[in-house]
């Protein structure tokens, strides 16, 4: 299922919108999924972004495996699964994103996207989800 | 509870499979794949896009999209318009007779009385006159051809006779011949002439170049000689007539010019 919302995120975001969709879905496989699954799927997800928008390939997959690693170290010194902590690196990995990939109203879209997911992650802790990558 | 697992080896895969691809991506070895994975997405994004794009943002884009075409047809079309102004001057000014000190540019902006297909042109508008100094009974010519005489001349165009026009008459003579051989060059309309009034003894030959002799009168009326008025395609020769006759056609395209020049 996560891998289905990712694909259609990617879709989404490649076509009518610079806003990345796909990085609160990463953040999210983090909490969800097996740890190995979740860099691999960031891996993919980067090779894929920059194939649909014709960047250079790498670069993005690149930068999410190096942010979901980085939101895994946290794991033993911080509580990664609260909304706070998804609301924060959700914000400063879709900025920094935004930022390399030279967008305009980064902050913008990083708030948004931020928001977006706070909210998400807030009403699957209350529903307690637990998809599986398939 | 997860269990733990330490991620930091698959991390470091991955971490160099990307540095890896990012080499190998700026090589371009990655470039049929993309083209291949961007066609077979190409109907998916159409459908997205479809879908998500409110039609007044569509309706939008393609009412800009038109704006933008047409103000590029437009610079399209003055590009074209200025290379092809290019090349004449290029080609005009390539030439050493006449001098290049002598001519002056001028558009073609019409042909009364031309119909493509049906009839061929017998004048040109040009888009100079008496304010550009271009005066009755200037010549026009392209490169080292000739091309006709300016018959009316107003403030800002001009009217120019082709030498292929019923009413054009002069003298003419053919090119590097030592003999002199000489003649009257007459139009015939659609886009033909004869060279006339040649003596039965001269010898005529086929493909012979065809020149102008000279007519300038006191009034400087007339065309300078030595330009080119065309070659001789066929010869008519009859023992009962006084003098012979040849069939003489331009080496210039009437119906697709765009530039002449007036000699000074």
């Amino acid at each position: 299922m996560i891998l289905t919302f990712t694909l259609i995120a990617i879709l989404v975001s490649t076509t009518i919108t610079t806003i990345p969709i796909y990085i609160p879905i990463l953040l999210f496989s983090v909490v969800i999924i097996p740890k190995s699954n979740a860099l691999l799927l960031a891996f993919i997800t980067g090779v894929l972004v920059d194939i649909l928008t014709f960047g250079r390939i790498g670069i993005s997959s690149l930068y999410f495996v190096s942010l979901l690693f980085i939101a895994l170290s946290y794991e033993r010194k911080l509580e990664t699964e609260t909304p706070y902590f998804m609301f924060i690196f959700c914000f400063l990995g879709a900025l920094g994103y935004l930022w390399v990939q030279g967008v305009r109203f980064a902050v913008v879209q990083a708030a948004l996207i931020s928001a977006i997911t706070f909210l998400a992650f807030l009403t699957y802790k209350s529903r307690n989800l637990r998809p599986s990558l398939r | 509870m997860r269990r733990k697992e330490n991620s930091l080896p698959f991390f470091i895969v991955l971490f160099v499979s990307s540095i890896l691809i990012i080499l190998f991506g700026s090589l371009g070895i990655f470039n049929g794949l993309v083209s291949l994975l961007n066609k077979g997405i190409a109907l998916p994004k159409y459908a997205v896009l479809s879908v998500l794009t409110p039609k007044n943002v569509i309706e939008k884009k393609v009412s800009d999209l038109t704006t933008e075409n047409i103000r590029l047809s437009k610079l399209l079309s003055e590009r074209e318009r200025i290379l092809l102004e290019n090349k004449a001057l290029k080609d005009q000014f390539a030439v050493t007779s006449p001098s290049s000190q002598s001519l002056v540019p001028a558009r073609v902006i019409g042909y009364p009385g031309f119909v493509p297909g049906v009839t061929t042109p017998e004048y040109l508008v040009i888009d100079k006159g008496k304010n550009q100094n271009i005066n009755t009974g200037d010549t026009a010519v392209l490169g080292n051809n000739l091309v006709g005489r300016v018959i009316n001349s107003y403030d800002d165009f001009s009217k120019v006779e082709l030498v292929t026009n019923e009413k054009s008459s002069f003298t003419a003579k053919i090119g590097g011949d030592e003999s002199g051989i000489s003649g009257v060059i007459k139009g015939k309309g659609n886009n033909e002439m004869f060279l006339d009034n040649v003596l039965l003894t001269k010898n005529l030959k086929k493909d012979s170049t065809v020149l102008t002799k000279g007519d300038k009168n006191e009034k400087g009326f007339g065309y300078p000689p030595d330009l080119v008025i065309g070659k001789i395609v066929s010869i008519e020769k009859k023992p009962s007539d006084l003098f012979q006759k040849a069939n003489v056609k331009t080496f210039i395209d009437f119906p697709n010019l765009t530039y002449v020049f007036i000699l000074k």
